[in-house]
């Protein structure tokens, strides 16, 4: 627990700037964004015509049955704005909680103390999930607060349930993705340019995908897994998605794990 | 006789086609302060780290206490203390909270060892670690690395960065160690640290260790330097004879390191115009230089 406590005690800093940030966001953009929807939502006609005239909108996946909830907006927002972000933050901190000991050096300080590898590797994880899962639920409790005071009517609680879980299951395949690639690539000292770059990378590739109709590709791209137009015509999420994401995620840890317990350490 | 606290058995290691160290035998008894030499390059750190189990070798083997380095390196860690060739920790921490961190790996809340060693070291606890100097970060590993009072230190270049009235109190310190029973890996480049320390020496050439004696015995073992200034000047060809090494003629003079009889070199000097001739112990310095020609 020694290790738990130290790297969490040099991601507090980090923790606390992104909760903040995150809320913050929450309580401006929501109302915001439900303001529009409110506007938009009064012509059925009119907002299936903009669905229809808006290729962005069918791209990201948006429909009019899903937009004309009360809602809806928030989806558009939680999945086009906030689950990134959360995403992005996943990536870096699974990335960084290993490269920076590389980058750092300071792997020859903690790699030759009287514990196993593999438990710090694991401290480690449990270090950055605790991390990426404050922010996530931080931003969870948020968002549900900004939608009680501008959707008044009142809104599908599952839904908002389902949407902003979403969120912290994202966190969870990007947090495993960046520990799996900071242990195969130690040595790299730009986390943050690289998480960017995964999440933009699987965001274009999931919106080809959509595009297209290559339902395959869109296994390739986690933000696609949980989109609001799915859980609103499904009552939840399709279940391919979930049961991949746990794979993908026991995969990339697992994995991780293995081999940083096997590989050389090295710093120069 | 004791089980060896290091024991190095052809331990070879490569990093893909590159080499790290070909082939290194060596053992260190407990009590040992142990030199461990060779230029830059020429596979101590290698060495070291594959002791410390931050890589793993390619063929051969090595135990500290008797088990396996790899198999059981978080075992033998607890009682090992390790400093770096270029220490560096976490830079936004505090030395204290940095220290304190290391102390708690080991087990250890007492802070009074820190404090003693911080104030020998004359080391400021308030301090960002980012903003310390070289010596200073290296003062924080030194101190990291005897916290928990280990049964062997490792220590790679430790003096670099350490102006000399703070080595002086280093090797205080470690002599203090030694006394009470620390044996100690001590990896340098800086021969007349290793010389003022040590009292057994191995030396790396090129990833293979090419010898390890007692300090003593390598001054002992004939190794003499020799200036010679003769009338009429001295040629190569006058000191061509086994046992020299390092011949620097110079203005009629000749210098150069000598093993072998005395009784043979006496007789060469003795057919020469003699006019002055030094024969003295040769540093650690001169001797290493003859070994990599």
């Amino acid at each position: 627990m020694v290790v738990f406590k130290y790297e969490l005690k040099q991601m507090k800093n980090l923790i606390i700037a992104w909760s903040l940030v995150m809320a913050a966001l929450a309580f401006l953009l929501i109302p915001v964004f439900t303001d529009i929807g409110k506007s938009v939502t009064g012509d059925p006609q009119q907002l299936e015509q903009m669905v229809s005239d808006n290729q962005f909108l069918q791209a990201v996946g948006m429909s009019a049955e899903f937009l004309s909830k009360p809602i809806g907006m928030y989806g558009f927002l939680n999945g086009w704005f906030f689950t990134l972000a959360a995403s992005v933050l996943a990536m870096h901190v699974g990335l960084s909680v290993n490269t920076k000991d590389f980058v750092g050096k300071s792997a020859d300080f903690i790699y030759t103390k009287p514990l196993d590898r593999g438990k710090v590797f694991l401290s480690k994880l449990l270090a950055a999930s605790v991390a990426v899962f404050t922010v996530g639920i931080v931003y969870f409790a948020a968002s549900y607060l900004a939608l009680r005071i501008n959707l008044p009517e009142g809104f599908e609680m599952w839904m908002f349930l389902h949407l902003a879980f979403s969120l912290i299951m994202l966190q969870a395949i990007y947090l495993a993705l960046g520990i799996f690639v900071g242990v195969i690539w130690p040595m790299n000292r730009r986390p943050l340019l690289l998480a960017v770059t995964f999440v933009f990378v699987t965001v274009v590739i999931g919106t080809f995908a959509a595009t297209m109709g290559y339902d395959l590709l869109l296994f390739l791209s986690p933000p696609k897994f949980f989109g609001g137009s799915v859980i609103a015509s499904m009552g939840g999420y399709d279940m391919r998605f979930v049961y991949w994401l746990f794979f993908l995620v026991i995969a990339f840890i697992s994995s991780g794990y293995f081999i940083f317990r096997k590989k050389d350490l090295i710093t120069v | 006789m004791n089980e060896p606290v290091i024991e190095v058995k052809n331990l070879k290691k490569y990093y893909g086609k590159q080499r790290g160290i070909e082939d290194v035998s060596f053992s260190v008894q407990e009590g040992d302060i142990f030199g461990f030499i060779g230029p830059n390059g020429a596979g101590k750190s290698t060495t070291i780290r594959t002791l410390l189990a931050l890589l793993k070798p390619t063929a051969g083997s090595a135990s500290i206490f008797g088990k396996d380095c790899i198999a059981h390196a978080s075992d033998i860690a607890k009682d090992v203390g390790y400093l770096s060739g270029e220490p560096s920790y976490y830079e936004n921490m505090k030395a204290r909270e940095f220290l304190k961190y290391s102390a708690e790996l080991y087990g250890r809340k007492d802070s009074s060892r820190l404090e003693e060693l911080s104030e020998r070291l004359q080391l400021d606890l308030k301090r960002k670690i980012e903003d310390l100097s070289m010596g200073n970060k290296k003062k924080v590993g030194i101190i990291s690395a005897l916290l928990h009072s280990p049964k062997l230190l490792i220590l790679d270049e430790p003096t670099s960065g350490l102006d000399p009235l703070m080595q002086q109190i280093f090797f205080d310190i470690l002599r203090e160690e030694n006394e009470k029973g620390t044996t100690i890996l001590f990896s340098s480049h800086v021969l007349s640290e290793v010389q003022k320390l040590c009292n057994k020496v191995a030396i790396i050439k090129e990833g293979v260790i090419i010898d390890t004696q007692s300090i003593a015995e390598l001054r002992k073992n004939g190794y003499k330097k020799v200036s010679i200034l003769a009338d009429g000047g001295l040629s190569q060809d006058d000191l061509k004879m086994d046992g020299v090494a390092d011949l620097n003629i110079r203005d009629g003079s000749a210098s150069f390191i000598y093993m072998g009889p005395v009784n043979d070199l006496l007789q060469r000097i003795n057919s020469f115009q003699v006019r002055d001739v030094f024969i003295e112990e040769p540093s650690l310095e001169e001797i290493f230089l003859h070994y990599y020609q």
